[in-house]
């Protein structure tokens, strides 16, 4: 998974992924893998929204906001 | 007196005579000069000046009206010898003859005075003296060239102000002779030069005081059209304050004393420094003024910065994502759930199709309050059974129950 793609772009992405997979002529194997690429994406979004958090929290603390 | 008694004479009235005579008067004596002594001399609040100008045997009235005003106005001694230049004129009211002047030269050197007023004229009439001809003074000179006689006072007196007031000009002095036959000459010579080098910002011709005869150089006409032709700006200090010559009419600017052309010809040091100081004040002035506005700027960009915290904004995408790790849950959930029941169906279809095989074959289902029969050891005689048929069900009784012989061992 690209690292590099901005959190907006996952979101649309996992938007697609979800109404992918809803389509009822969508077989389990690809339903599946859609599902997998869908959390690995959530995760990264997680990921970069904690790290997003800690800097933005240490900014807060820093300059006493 | 003669009469003519064979011609009838005429009878004048007084004011006939005294207008004639005024008209004579005028023809004949109108813009003269009439040398003589001053006596009784009076000037009156109206500024009117009253005197007589008289010589050994005879005795003429003048009146200089607005004599105040005069540039040259001086309150004039008994017995000083004067030019005056003016036209008589007869007082009709009193009958006197009087001499209105219009100038007054004082000294006896009336025809000097002549070709100088002469020459006035005609260098006015030329244009010389318009002020549109006149070079702008440096407001801050740096280099400044007096051209004056070395020896004497008036250089001495000048350096002294120069010296005091703005030392940090650099003064360069070219001497020259200003007075006598070589005079005007020597005047144009170095005054050629200085333009020639052309290395000051603004010349100085000064001289002390002295009579016409004196200042004559100063009215030679060469040299008056060489100050005018000269490209630097030229400042006149020549004589006293009464003291005008023509080269002060065409200098850039005429002072009355070589001390006053010192005084004002460049700003003094302590002028400088206020300026200076006012100029630092006012950037700093300004320079506060940027500061509270870049300031208030500042501070505008800080609170809209502050409005945007995105820690408000990650909570909200950490929201979204959780909804999104949702969504991805109930689709698939659904999806494996849809599955399931597929599966299902196609399990009873099939199973479907298989009974009917083997109904066909002869196998029927039999059961018993409605659950299917698996096991004969829930079968009692008297029990009531039904079978399943493909067109319909029969119900019946058990009658007899026969175990197979292998079915226990």
């Amino acid at each position: 998974m690209n690292k590099k793609i901005s959190l907006e772009n996952a979101f649309n992405q996992l938007s697609n992924i979800v109404k992918e997979i809803e389509k009822d002529d969508i077989s389990i194997e690809d339903a599946i893998k859609l599902f997998e690429q869908g959390i690995s994406l959530t995760e990264l979004c997680r990921d970069k929204l904690k790290k997003a958090e800690i800097k933005v929290n240490s900014l807060n603390k820093k300059y006493n906001l | 007196m003669v009469f003519d008694f064979m011609n009838k004479n005429p009878i004048f009235t007084v004011s006939q005579i005294a207008n004639t005579l005024n008209h004579n008067l005028e023809q004949n004596f109108s813009n003269v000069f009439v040398r003589g002594e001053i006596s009784s001399f009076k000037i009156y609040d109206s500024g009117h000046a009253y005197f007589n100008l008289i010589d050994k045997s005879s005795l003429i009235n003048c009146v200089y009206f607005n004599y105040k005003n005069d540039s040259s106005y001086l309150n004039l001694k008994e017995n000083v010898e004067v030019t005056v230049f003016g036209s008589i004129g007869l007082y009709k009211k009193r009958g006197n003859i009087q001499l209105i002047t219009s100038q007054i030269h004082i000294g006896n050197e009336g025809e000097l005075w002549q070709d100088y007023l002469k020459l006035k004229d005609k260098l006015f009439k030329e244009g010389l003296f318009d002020r549109k001809h006149k070079l702008v003074l440096p407001r801050y000179p740096e280099k400044i060239t007096i051209v004056s006689s070395k020896n004497g006072s008036v250089i001495h007196d000048m350096l002294n102000i120069l010296n005091r007031r703005a030392p940090y000009l650099n003064i360069k002095i070219e001497h020259t002779v200003v007075q006598g036959i070589n005079a005007s000459e020597d005047i144009i010579k170095v005054l050629k030069k200085v333009n020639f080098n052309n290395e000051t910002d603004l010349i100085i011709l000064a001289r002390g005081g002295g009579s016409l005869e004196d200042l004559q150089p100063f009215n030679n006409e060469k040299v008056v059209r060489q100050i005018f032709n000269s490209k630097i700006p030229l400042i006149t200090a020549i004589g006293h304050e009464t003291d005008l010559t023509l080269s002060d009419f065409v200098s850039s600017l005429s002072t009355s004393t070589p001390s006053e052309a010192a005084e004002i010809c460049a700003p003094s040091i302590e002028e400088l420094k206020d300026k200076v100081n006012s100029f630092i004040d006012r950037i700093e002035i300004s320079l506060e003024s940027v500061i509270v506005e870049k300031n208030s700027l500042l501070n505008t960009y800080y609170l809209k910065i502050l409005s945007k915290n995105p820690k408000l904004n990650i909570e909200f995408l950490k929201e979204k994502n959780n909804l999104n790790y949702k969504l991805l849950f109930n689709a698939i959930d659904k999806k494996l759930i849809d599955y399931n029941d597929k599966v299902k169906n196609f399990r009873e279809i099939i199973n479907k199709y298989n009974f009917d095989a083997l109904g066909k074959r002869g196998f029927r289902i039999v059961k018993k309050e409605n659950k299917i029969l698996k096991d004969i050891d829930l079968i009692n005689i008297g029990d009531l059974i039904d079978i399943d048929f493909n067109e319909g069900q029969i119900s019946a009784t058990v009658n007899k129950i026969s175990l197979n012989k292998n079915k226990n061992e």
